[in-house]
């Protein structure tokens, strides 16, 4: 062992450069593979780790509604739990309602994340607790289940247990008595809360919690296997023909299915491919790297000639020779390993800062690297020693002694080393075409037009926890309008990035209903909200709050004269009018009669992956329920902030303040989980690149060595220094020339696939495609170049003296 | 054809330095065949170098058919060299990658020419040496004697005026040796200058003229009667 580890040393300081490449590029390899497989394992093993978790199933509902959203949604109408039970009494299950609440001390507000669940909640999930009985807690409506982070922010060093905390929900205080600690949650759950309280239905229940197409609540089953619920799924078709469908529901409009609980983080198909293309490049990127080590090791093969040819001369073998080769390329490997995993630990809370993630590399236990870095050093460790040992090994000595150029395994040891360069080439450049389309998707959604003007816009999110008055929301918008710098104000049912009601209603015109009547999304704003958002109107007028068939706020209650709606561009088609101008003046029916006074822009208040509905508005200058107050303004975006919180506090002082610009709550919305893993990508990707250029300096500082003197030959025949850097840059640019056909249909497709989940999408033009292989062949040429260019102006007569 | 006047050459490593040819003055007329000798380190194949333009010296100067390229580009010595000039060197330098006939072709790849015309060329020149019949085979495949007539048949296949052969028949056995200076001798005759290094003495004594090197210095010319 003594000597092997001595020649290992001596081959690394000896050939310094390729020890360099070889060690750095595999252990870069081994860093990025791991960081990605620590994501994989993070992201598929949401949920997972809950004792029971595995038996439970999510009812959802799907809509078959023309404009209607076809994502399956995981709620449910509040009581169908109790009525299921009353049809199926041995069926178990338990439900959690997710709210914002405010906790209350003296006169401190804090906004804390409250869960109403079924006393059984914890039995069905099983999470860790710290102290108390979670069930028996929660059998008593004021008992409350804290974790662990809530507990010690509240009653600090104290023991929490049996102490009371109250809690605001809906607008009413309660009191609850502490009666379990639990762990704090942890990123990897699909339901987290730091308060859970019981779901007494007088406290929770809203005037549609036990409507039909209503979407108060998760309801949990739990099911001892798939199979099992599978079968219930038929049952829940039944149930629905003798409960559900009626005047609001219809047959073939609406159904449930079940969804495990452990799929539920990736249910959505665009989800799961963000995983499995990350862990693909992952995997990729190590493959990279092992063919650089393979390709390294059998061209360095050649330098290493004489001393195999010497060896074999003193009756070396075959097999020790091919010990020796391996031994060094296992050592090599766990050298990169031990590296590789320095460089993942290094760079993990970057990592995690960036993609927002709790990734952690743990050494003992079932979740140990070593499981995962032991088979894999032994695995890379043969591959990449096996073949350049055979290689090597192979050598016939008097070839060795006989010829102009150093052997480097013949000319199938260069067609090996040409393909494998045409596979890590495809790779790479199939991640730059790949990183290349999502910066450009990723900059068109952050610059396209939503219908709105994104700049200078705030939205106070606070006003949704039903705390707030009719009076101080009155007394907000007047303290908000006064403020220097702002421009306009208005109240409404959503904002960018939020809507925390969503109603959809069947409309039509007159005569048209069951033939087209398509699902509308309703929006009751209040006053200004188009001129604060900046909207477009495209045809006919926006509303006028003096006009009572605009403003609800001057109608009668019940009265059933036709009242006047804006709509926007999407509906125009879905109500079956030829042009906006056309819809104008036109009545519609739904809940009630309505006529269509003006046609404005599609406004993109939702994700670049969500379809834009088909919507309505109404005016009601009302306070509103459900509502977010956005301010149009000039000026420093942190002022204002400061100054709409101080006139909240003076308004509301017993409510917590949220507030962020548009921007920010777009992006923590919907862009923030895109970018996080675009940047996750794009690390890989530019690694990967990174990694097979390394390879290609490599090899090309081999081959250049090798053909030094075979260059003298060729200049002393005439050859100029143009001659022979094209020859010698030719030979490289073929293989990464050859990639690009391999990459580009490859990347066609993974992009294609993954643009087709936006609904705001860029189109695939050819340009990304050159641009990412133009970058790709002029890094590979500059690599290359470096190597080239020296020995290319190199006098001959030296190059022919070189042995 | 050449001149070569004081011509210094020295090598720098570190801080030694060691002169390789020292106040060099040679003039070799057209149609010359020249024997270079002298014992090992003595400068030949230095001098040779430079007459090839393979290597520059350090000061002095080199004319060439009168004009002085001891300091012209690097691009216009590889346009001398690929349309006047032919090697022949003692270990051959065959490229093993490639066939005799690709070897051969390799001194014609950096001229413009028809590529019928080269191939006419080639199939000359191995004609003109005797191994035609191993055009397909690989460098390793042939005995040194066949490996230098291909390297000959390289030197001249660009029909160079002058043909430098540095110790052609050093790795050779005296039959294979004699076949060399015979081919040598016929290319003379036909009007190639030759300028060749060499240790035996028999093989100089076929040359026109021979000069003797010691330490870098030129000690004497004999002259023999053509």
């Amino acid at each position: 062992m003594t000597s092997a580890l001595t020649s290992f040393y001596r081959s690394l300081t000896r050939h310094k450069l390729f020890a360099a490449l070889n060690i750095g590029g595999l252990a870069l390899g081994i860093a990025v593979f791991l960081v990605l497989s620590l994501f994989v394992r993070f992201e598929t093993g949401f949920d997972r780790w809950i004792p029971g978790a595995d038996q439970l199933y999510i009812i959802q509902e799907h809509y078959h509604m023309p404009g209607y959203p076809e994502t399956p949604n995981p709620n449910t109408m509040g009581n169908e739990l109790l009525q299921l039970r009353a049809d199926y009494p041995q069926l178990q299950g338990t439900r959690i309602a997710a709210m914002d609440a405010t906790v209350r001390q003296g006169t401190v507000n804090t906004r804390e994340a409250l869960a109403a669940v079924d006393p059984n909640f914890f039995q069905m999930l099983r999470l860790p607790v710290v102290a108390g009985d979670p069930t028996r807690t929660l059998a008593d409506p004021d008992g409350i289940v804290v974790t662990q982070r809530a507990a010690t922010s509240y009653f600090g060093q104290l023991s929490p247990i049996g102490r009371t905390l109250t809690v605001v929900a809906n607008g009413t205080p309660y009191t609850y008595r502490v009666g379990a600690v639990i762990a704090d949650m942890r990123k990897d759950m699909s339901y987290t809360s730091e308060l859970f309280v019981p779901l007494v239905a007088s406290r929770f229940a809203t005037e549609w919690f036990d409507h039909w197409g209503s979407t108060s609540l998760v309801t949990l089953l739990r099911f001892p296997d798939r199979a099992a619920a599978h079968r219930f799924e038929g049952e829940l078709a039944r149930f629905a023909e003798r409960r559900v469908f009626g005047d609001n529901l219809k047959k073939g409009q609406w159904e449930q299915s079940l969804r495990p609980l452990v799929d539920n983080h990736l249910y959505a198909a665009s989800d799961r491919a963000v995983v499995t293309t990350l862990g693909a490049v992952g995997v990729l990127t190590l493959l990279i790297a092992i063919v650089n080590y393979i390709n390294l090791a059998t061209a360095r093969a050649g330098l290493r000639a004489r001393e195999v040819a010497v060896r074999k001369v003193l009756g070396g073998t075959r097999r020790a020779l091919t010990r020796q080769f391996l031994t060094e390329a296992m050592l090599t490997v766990i050298l990169s390993a031990v590296i590789g995993l320095a460089l993942a630990e290094i760079a993990l809370p970057l990592i995690n800062t960036l993609g927002g993630m709790a990734l952690r590399i743990d050494y003992w236990g079932a979740n140990s690297v070593l499981l995962l870095l032991v088979p894999l050093v032994l695995a890379v460790g043969a591959v990449a020693g096996l073949y350049p040992a055979a290689v090597l090994a192979g050598f016939r000595p008097a070839a060795v002694l006989a010829a102009a150029r150093a052997p480097g395994g013949g000319r199938v040891g260069a067609r090996v080393r040409a393909g494998l360069v045409v596979v890590q080439f495809s790779i790479a450049i199939a991640f730059a075409i790949g990183t290349t389309v999502m910066l450009a998707q990723a900059s068109h959604v952050r610059d396209a037009d939503l219908g709105f003007r994104r700049e200078g816009l705030y939205v106070v999110r606070s006003l949704n926890s039903g705390s707030v008055l009719p009076e101080q929301k009155t007394a907000l918008m007047r303290a908000f309008a006064a403020l220097p710098g702002v421009s306009d104000v208005t109240m409404a049912q959503n904002a960018p990035g939020d809507q925390s009601l969503t109603n959809f209603s069947t409309m039509y015109q007159p005569g048209m209903q069951g033939i087209r009547a398509p699902s509308l999304m309703d929006v009751r704003v209040g006053d200004h909200y188009f001129d604060t958002f900046g909207a477009r109107l495209v045809a006919g007028r926006l509303f006028n709050r003096s006009r009572p068939a605009d403003d609800r706020a001057l109608r009668a209650k019940g009265s059933t004269t036709p009242f006047n709606v804006v709509i926007n561009r999407m509906a125009v088609g879905l109500l079956g009018f030829a042009s906006p101008q056309a819809a104008i003046g036109k009545p519609i029916e739904g809940d009630a009669s309505m006529t269509i006074i003006g046609v404005v822009d599609d406004l993109r208040f939702l994700g670049p992956r969500q379809a834009i509905s088909g919507t309505f508005y109404r005016l009601d200058t009302r306070p509103l329920n459900d509502a977010f107050i956005t301010l149009r303004y000039s000026g420093d975006p942190q002022k204002m902030a400061d100054a709409v919180e101080a006139a909240w506090k003076r308004i509301v002082p017993t409510e917590p303040f949220e507030g962020r610009t548009i921007e920010e709550n777009l992006y923590k919305a919907y862009y923030e989980q895109d970018t996080r893993r675009g940047r996750l990508f794009t690390m890989g990707a530019v690694l990967a690149i990174a990694i097979g250029c390394i390879g290609l300096y490599g090899l090309a500082a081999f081959d250049t060595t090798r053909r030094i003197k075979e260059i003298g030959i060729r200049k002393a025949l005439g050859a100029s220094t143009r001659d022979v850097l094209q020859l010698l840059i030719t030979k490289f640019l073929r293989p990464v020339l050859l990639a690009n056909l391999i990459a580009w249909p490859l990347a066609w497709v993974a992009m294609q696939r993954w643009l087709s989940t936006f609904d705001d999408r860029i189109a695939l033009t050819p340009w990304y495609f050159l641009a990412a292989s133009a970058l790709a062949v002029a890094i590979a040429v500059l690599t290359v170049l470096g190597q080239s260019w020296r020995v290319a102006r190199a006098e001959p007569a030296r190059a022919l003296r070189y042995e | 054809m050449i001149q070569l006047n004081a011509i210094h050459r020295a090598y720098r490593s570190d801080e030694v330095e060691t002169t390789a040819l020292a106040e060099i003055d040679l003039t070799v007329a057209a149609g010359e065949f020249l024997a270079i000798m002298g014992p090992s380190g003595c400068g030949k194949s230095t001098l040779l170098n430079i007459l090839g333009t393979i290597d520059r010296p350090t000061s002095g100067a080199y004319l060439f058919e009168g004009e002085d390229i001891a300091h012209v580009p690097e691009a216009q010595l590889a346009k001398l060299r690929r349309d006047r000039l032919g090697f022949v060197f003692q270990s051959f330098n065959l490229i093993d990658e490639l066939t005799i006939a690709e070897n051969v072709a390799l001194a014609l790849a950096y001229r413009a020419m028809p590529a019928r015309q080269k191939r006419e060329r080639v199939d000359a020149a191995m004609d003109r040496v005797g191994i035609a019949h191993r055009r397909n085979h690989h460098p390793h495949q042939l005995s040194g004697g066949q490996q230098q007539r291909a390297a000959i048949a390289r030197a001249i296949v660009g029909e160079p005026k002058l043909i430098l052969a540095d110790e052609p028949t050093g790795n050779l056995d005296t039959e294979n040796g004699a076949q060399v200076m015979d081919i040598l001798t016929r290319l003379n005759a036909d009007g190639a200058t030759i300028v060749m290094v060499t240790h035996s003495p028999a093989h100089a004594d076929i040359a026109k003229r021979t000069v003797h090197m010691l330490d870098g210095r030129i000690l004497s010319a004999v002259r023999r009667a053509a």
